[in-house]
């Protein structure tokens, strides 16, 4: 046995552990698995919700609840969304007053979801970069590495009011980019809302794994564009 | 060396696509309930029978609830297309509803490839069959999708644009299209980015036209 081939095979293994070559996911694997997820996700918080209006009808009628009306179906939703962890989103004017109950309840599913993935992607994706500077790097590297990571492309336009909100701009993002309806672009444009809170979860989940508390905010105007507003609390 | 039109059917033998470039006699619209909503815009019975549009062959979407069409059916302005289309003379209609002709491009489809299959074995393939006015190519597969096109008798086989428009548009468009739900028995795989693609790609091919 030679013992420099052997030490070559071994180093060639070492090497390998030590940086293993980037695994990669079948793009169109996972656009099945996100469209499955979203329809289950559906089934089962229609199921959860009619639950809690059960139990919720039950306790008025048997007097321990005051009429509906009042405050308890608020209590009663956020008991619901106190059990994923990190999902009390605050709210911002990004407009979300007319999803529907159910839909809110999905999104905050999808959003929640969204943000443990981000957390375990920005934990992987930097595992040999420095520390960040400030929240502006911090901001660039999701544009650049997590962006790329997930979507394939970088992310088009950063703009910021140097205060700490941050809005990034996405001209073709990627789960929206086949989003297509018979009923035309305004119900499209409608339910694509569903489709793009995994990925504000996963910028939230990211920057929050690197120890920003930020809000994100997606906002879509037409079709293929996606706008993220990001929100940083100040003198972070 | 033109095409004339495009239908698809899923497994469950109903037809869940129509589009048309060219034909001498127009589609009557469907009876209620005939077909799948999300089939066609141009073929979907509309409750008030007089706003519909007539089927331009030139405009790639043309939808009778497009409120900028007046009530003579002449579509002024389609989406951002940005040519205007000149008043068509009133074509005639077809004879047939469109959802009794849906049936019947099904059923000769089907008993001849059962014929085939039975006169020559399971390997053999029903391709294409042609008439003096027209030829129509199959292409199936094995998800039980049928695309059917029927084009001028002295086209080649179209068998390959049947397959590029499977590997294309349908893949791209409608597979991993979230809000299509395929193989449902209640709607067909209509959408916007599915028919300007599909069209797109028949326009752009050298037999076209």
């Amino acid at each position: 046995m030679n013992p420099s081939t052997s030490m070559a095979t071994l180093s060639a293994s070492i090497s390998a552990l030590a940086d293993p070559p980037p695994k990669l996911m079948d793009g169109p694997a996972m656009d099945y698995f996100v469209i499955e997820m979203v329809n289950t996700l559906r089934e089962s918080s229609s199921v959860a919700i009619s639950r809690t209006k059960k139990i919720e009808q039950e306790m008025v009628e048997a007097g321990l609840l005051p009429p509906p009306g009042s405050a308890t179906a608020t209590a009663t939703t956020k008991r619901e969304s106190a059990r994923d962890s990190m999902s009390s989103t605050p709210r911002l004017d990004g407009g979300k007053g007319e999803l529907s109950e159910e839909d809110e309840a999905l999104r905050q599913r999808l959003e929640s979801i969204g943000m443990h993935v981000g957390a375990n992607v920005a934990e992987r994706l930097c595992h040999d970069r420095a520390l960040f500077s400030d929240t502006l790097d911090a901001i660039k590297f999701i544009c650049k590495d997590l962006w790329v990571a997930c979507w394939d492309k970088q992310v088009d336009n950063l703009r910021t009011n140097h205060r700490g909100v941050y809005v990034l701009q996405d001209n073709t993002f990627k789960p929206i980019s086949r989003l297509s309806s018979w009923e035309g672009r305004a119900d499209a444009l409608r339910r694509a809302k569903l489709y793009v809170a995994m990925p504000g979860g996963i910028i939230r989940g990211a920057l929050a794994r690197l120890g920003f508390q930020a809000a994100v905010v997606p906002e879509l105007s037409s079709l293929p564009q996606c706008t993220f507003q990001v929100k940083l609390p100040k003198g972070s | 060396m033109t095409i004339y039109s495009l239908y698809i059917y899923d497994r469950h033998c109903t037809c869940v696509y129509y589009q048309d470039w060219h034909r001498t006699k127009l589609p009557k619209p469907a009876a209620e309930g005939g077909i799948l909503p999300a089939v066609s815009h141009q073929v979907y019975p509309q409750p008030q029978q007089d706003t519909i549009s007539t089927s331009d062959p030139i405009s790639t979407y043309s939808s009778p609830r497009n409120t900028l069409s007046s009530s003579s059916g002449v579509v002024v302005a389609v989406n951002e297309e940005q040519r205007t289309t000149t008043p068509q003379p009133p074509q005639a209609q077809s004879g047939l509803s469109f959802d009794e002709e849906a049936k019947l491009v099904y059923g000769v489809v089907l008993s001849l490839r059962n014929m085939i299959k039975k006169l020559s074995g399971k390997d053999e393939q029903f391709v294409n069959y042609k008439t003096s006015t027209y030829k129509l190519h199959l292409y199936e597969t094995l998800s039980g999708y049928k695309f059917v096109m029927l084009s001028d008798p002295n086209a080649d086989s179209l068998r390959f644009v049947l397959r590029q428009i499977y590997s294309g548009p349908f893949l791209e468009y409608v597979v991993r299209n979230p809000l299509v739900k395929m193989d449902s028995k209640e709607r067909g795989i209509d959408n916007e980015y599915f028919r300007t693609s599909t069209d797109r790609m028949i326009r752009g091919l050298s037999v076209f036209q």
